[in-house]
């Protein structure tokens, strides 16, 4: 690789354009690559897991349909479910986190450079390698939260299992990477002047979320291991007839769970609590009450996880603790909400596509938390848990909410990313189309589950009542297809080269990531600035604070930064970490130990394991000072 | 303002939020009410069990439509009194309101507070140790003058199978599958179990469901509040609502809910044998039924060779309306088409797959189930050809089932 100085010499003019090519971007380390690579591949997996809520929804469109097989349904559920959480919303939050968080706190890359690509590349063999079942007629179809013992090699024979439990655990370890290295990079690589209590909204909620991921995951990690005891070696955790209990696994799995519904929805606060203080050209209303609200939401998070287990009969005593603790998210939760309607109070609110997309945020999210009160108390939840009721609670919170916060995140960062103006006609029918799509829908839902229709139902019976609401909602899920593609489109043509050019600082905003060239060259500050307030930037341009911007502190370039280079092992350690997780494959289902098979996957672990030990070993031994 | 003043306004709030309730506790149960064609509300509960869970759904269903019309107009006014109409300048930079956050903190804390105390104390009732008999206007239980409950409760054992429901009423030596009785005025106490997967008991119209647990026994019980008429069954129909595998939304029962007497009438028939007008149809029955290995998982009273516990027990399945755990209505046309009920039966037996998928063993060994398949079926297909089982054996096996009636079948 050339030195930065002769890098410099030869490309003085186009000083910051890294090397292209395919190669590039699987060795690089650079933080806005990762993001990049993150956002488009879960906005692969987002279609994906759209095509299969599509074929629920046809399914359902008329009672006691047969368009697809009850097999194949129970695929469709458990693989939407799986692929919107683990590999759209919770990555597209993380496109964000690696784009923003080094550029938000004034820093060059995170803290472990070589690490995140390791994070990235775990997440996208984990991806596929679920996704991969259909290639072997073996889908996962025990549900995403896959409960015991449903899914012990007595019930679940076959490798269908394997491929959601094993992918799972591939993606939790990629997570949990990624949690410590935003944790470190939070906390060491903040610019001069950056105190806590001035970092942005969205950096503050990043950082409760990686809190959440490294002290959750491993909470489904346990479970998944037991799991794979289960089916692999034969014991006993989760199988009742030889003392094992079933609702070990549910406890661990909502310990789990419950946290990643906040890792889910606070990376989308914090997008809110960027955008709409922007386009309404004020400050966050009350931002040391949202931050403190979203530590709250995170701690409170980990007390609630049994009110997904109200039916299973844990008794009046903790039925009522964890109704109580559920309840009480609702108070975080309110503040807020007020805090973003009067962020926007007093302020002069445009309506531009990103905009449009927070605010629906905050109305459909009310929907969805209110909703969530409801059956926070479990006398209510005894007759909506496991009915549609659940199913529209949650999409309000997770398209209305999450997915409605992300979107407005892509349409408000992708200038910064990729130096273009997203066209702001087909964002604004986007959002009209996701409007309605997501009400139509959902709201039905509502009513579905008041009469009673079980989730997660292949049929429902006719003359029940129940076909004009599913009607509705599959004509609104056409309208959420039509809204996905239009942006779809918007981000091709974007991707092409459609769209003027943004400058530095396209919606006037408040935070140092704006103060730099768009897109951000690879060292993102040639000066790091010193800040001296929440506003930095603001305050520079409307307030006479003191300079931040790298036009005025830095000069024009080139600069001589010297950066961490690029490296092929994170992707070499990614395939033989997978590796040593798809080893467990040929034991499993047999429901008992056995001796060949285990000695099958003894041969393919070993030397895989042995292979990604060596991988670690060269990446140790590498010299990665920057250059 | 002075004390008084704050008194007054409290109660004028308590009064709307009372009379705003109590048109809820009117409107809501209007919204879908139990009829036919909308057999699952859960919003009209016939038991105290369920409208203990009512009361507390409408208000919380109250409360948070207030509040959510509350927020929803001040955002709407926030849009439009705030949009950018191109004056020049920022607003001004407000930061923050100290005032205005603690009471946006209390407010919801005071709505939570206003809701949980409902909430903890129906959760111990719903829970409460279950009454041993029936009581009178007093809450106290009827005792007989041999010093028992004299409407003892109606103890019901309740297991989940893949995927139909066996029922079994514990002090009165009766079994049934998919469809079961209760009586109108005593408790009906549940014990629910498992010996599968994890399944889910719920009949929205008697209140919440419970999950059955293998390895576990869940307990509810309920009176019905509803006073049901002799000699007019009032038909309840329930669903699995937790996951259990391949055919789960295929997975329902049916609770007729009968009169006292008529309850009692109910018990006294079942405990004795089905009687058959033609003792012919018994003998032909018995021994088709023998010999396609029938008896092998299916138990029927009446029938010494017939014990098995692995499927369904077939006793009285005359009685019962719908086939395959309640997904095959028998009598679309009502109980005078016999010759429908005969096919639907006929196709049953012979292909059980094509009414729910996943019932029998498939050519796919990964899709198998713990060891069901059909004796009779030798190539293993899942579906009874005629040189496999032939059509007459399967009319016999038909009459046989469909001739064992009660005074009790399901309309």
């Amino acid at each position: 690789m050339s030195t930065a100085a002769t890098h410099v010499a030869t490309h003085a003019h186009v000083e910051h354009e890294e090397e292209t090519g395919l190669w590039s971007w699987i060795t690089t380390v650079d933080h806005k690559r990762i993001g990049k690579l993150y956002l488009i591949s879960s906005l692969l997996f987002f279609a994906l897991g759209g095509l299969e809520a599509l074929m629920i929804r046809m399914q359902l469109f008329r009672p006691e349909n047969n368009f697809i097989s009850a097999q194949f349904y129970n695929e469709m559920f458990t693989m939407h479910a799986t692929t919107m959480v683990f590999l759209a919303i919770m990555p597209m939050s993380a496109a964000f986190f690696n784009f923003l968080i080094p550029l938000q706190i004034g820093a060059r890359d995170v803290a472990f450079p070589r690490m995140n690509a390791l994070s990235f590349w775990l997440f996208l063999f984990g991806g596929l390698f679920i996704n991969a079942s259909f290639l072997f007629h073996a889908a996962p179809d025990g549900g995403w939260f896959g409960y015991a013992n449903l899914t012990g090699s007595k019930y679940s024979p076959g490798h269908s299992i394997d491929f959601w439990m094993l992918g799972l655990a591939i993606l939790g370890n990629s997570s949990m990477m990624a949690g410590f290295n935003f944790i470190t990079t939070i906390l060491n690589l903040r610019a001069p002047g950056m105190t806590l209590f001035r970092m942005p909204i969205f950096t503050w909620m990043s950082f409760v979320v990686q809190f959440l991921v490294v002290m959750s995951f491993p909470m489904i990690t346990v479970g998944l291991i037991l799991l794979i005891f289960d089916r692999n070696y034969g014991t006993n955790f989760y199988f009742p007839p030889n003392g094992g209990d079933p609702l070990l696994w549910q406890h661990l799995f909502w310990l789990f769970g419950h946290p990643e519904v906040y890792i889910l929805i606070l990376p989308a606060m914090g997008i809110v609590s960027e955008v709409l203080p922007v386009f309404a050209r004020k400050p966050l209303f009350g931002a040391p009450f949202v931050i403190f609200s979203g530590i709250m939401i995170g701690f409170v998070g980990f007390g609630v996880w049994s009110h997904h287990m109200f039916t299973v009969g844990l008794g009046p005593v903790a039925d009522s603790a964890f109704s109580t603790t559920t309840m009480l998210i609702a108070v975080p939760t309110a503040v807020k909400i007020f805090n973003w309607i009067f962020t926007m109070w007093g302020g002069k609110i445009s309506f531009k596509t990103p905009n449009l997309f927070a605010i629906t945020f905050v109305f459909l999210f009310t929907i969805g938390g209110l909703s969530g009160v409801m059956h926070a108390s479990p006398p209510i939840d005894l007759q909506q848990q496991d009915s549609y009721f659940i199913v529209a609670h949650f999409h309000y919170v997770l398209v209305g909410g999450a997915l409605m916060g992300l979107f407005s995140g892509i349409y408000f960062y992708w200038p910064k990313m990729f130096g273009r103006m997203l066209n702001e006609r087909l964002g604004q029918i986007s959002w009209a189309l996701f409007f309605i799509g997501i009400n139509v829908t959902f709201f039905p839902m509502h009513f579905l589950g008041a009469m009673g229709m079980i989730r997660r139902s292949w049929q429902y019976p006719a003359g029940a009542g129940l076909d004009m609401y599913n009607q509705m909602a599959t004509v609104g899920s056409l309208f959420i297809f039509f809204a996905v593609l239009v942006s779809f489109i918007n981000f091709a043509r974007g991707l092409m080269g459609h769209g003027e050019l943004a400058g530095d600082d396209p919606w006037d905003a408040a935070t140092l990531e704006w103060s730099i060239p768009s897109p951000p060259p690879h060292y993102n500050f040639a000066k790091l600035p010193t800040v001296h307030s929440d506003r930095p930037f603001w305050d520079e341009k409307h307030e006479g604070g003191p300079a931040v911007s790298q036009a005025k502190i830095a000069g024009p370039g080139p600069h001589h930064v010297a950066m961490p280079p690029s490296s092929y092992w994170p992707i070499l350690v990614a395939v033989f970490q997978g590796l040593v997780f798809v080893a467990f494959m040929p034991g499993s289902g047999s429901g008992a130990f056995n001796y060949d098979a285990f000695l099958k996957q003894v041969m393919i672990q070993g030397p895989v394991a042995l292979a990604m030990l060596f991988c670690i070993l060269a990446w140790v031994r590498e010299d990665d000072t920057p250059r | 303002m002075s004390t008084s003043s704050v008194h007054a306004w409290l109660r004028r709030a308590m009064a709307v939020v009372a009379a705003a309730s109590l048109a809820g506790c009117d409107a809501l149960p209007t919204l879908w009410p139990a009829k036919d064609g909308y057999p699952y509300t859960t919003t009209d509960p016939i038991s105290d069990f369920g409208l203990l869970s009512q009361h507390i759904y409408v208000t919380i269903t109250v409360v948070v439509c207030v509040v959510f019309v509350l927020v929803s107009i001040l955002l709407a006014v926030t849009l439009i009194k705030f949009a950018d109409r191109g004056t020049p300048g920022n607003p001004e930079q407000v930061h923050g309101n100290i005032t205005m956050e603690i009471g946006w903190t209390i407010a919801p804390i005071g709505i939570v507070l206003f809701l949980i105390v409902p909430t903890i104390r129906t959760i111990f009732l719903q829970q409460d140790a279950a009454p041993i008999g029936a009581k009178d206007e007093n809450g106290q239980v009827l005792m007989g003058e041999d010093g028992k409950p004299l409407r003892p409760a109606v103890e019901i054992k309740v297991i989940g199978r893949r995927w139909w429901w066996q029922f079994e009423y514990v002090n009165e030596g009766i079994a049934t599958s998919n469809q079961f009785a209760i009586p109108d005025d005593r408790p009906v106490s549940l014990f629910l179990t498992s010996d599968t997967v994890i399944h889910s008991f719920w009949a929205p119209r008697i209140g919440g469901k419970r999950d059955a647990i293998p390895g576990r026994v869940n307990r509810i019980w309920f009176n019905l509040t509803k006073d049901i008429a002799q000699g007019q069954p009032d038909h309840i129909r329930g669903e699995c609502a937790e996951y259990c595998g391949e055919a789960h939304s295929l997975m329902r029962f049916e609770i007729l809910g009968l009169d006292g007497a008529d309850f009692d009438k109910w018990v006294s028939e079942y405990k004795v044998a089905p009687t058959f007008a033609d003792a012919s149809i018994k003998q032909k029955g018995e021994e088709a039924f023998s010999a396609a290995g029938c008896t092998g998982c299916h138990a029927i009273s009446g029938f010494a060779g017939a014990k098995g516990t692995q499927g369904p027990n077939l006793t009285f399945l005359g009685d019962r309306r719908f086939l395959a755990a309640g997904i095959k209505d028998m009598y679309p046309n009502g109980r005078a088409d016999q010759a429908t009920a005969r096919a639907v039966l006929t196709q049953w037996i012979t292909d059980p797959n094509s009414i729910k998928p996943g019932t029998t063993k498939s050519a796919n060994a990964s899709r198998a189930l713990d060891g069901m398949n059909i004796p009779a079926d030798a190539n293993g297909d899942g579906i009874l050809q005629p040189e496999e089982l032939a059509p007459e054996k399967v009319d016999a096996i038909v009459s046989y089932l469909l001739s064992q009636t009660s005074s009790f079948p399901l309309q």
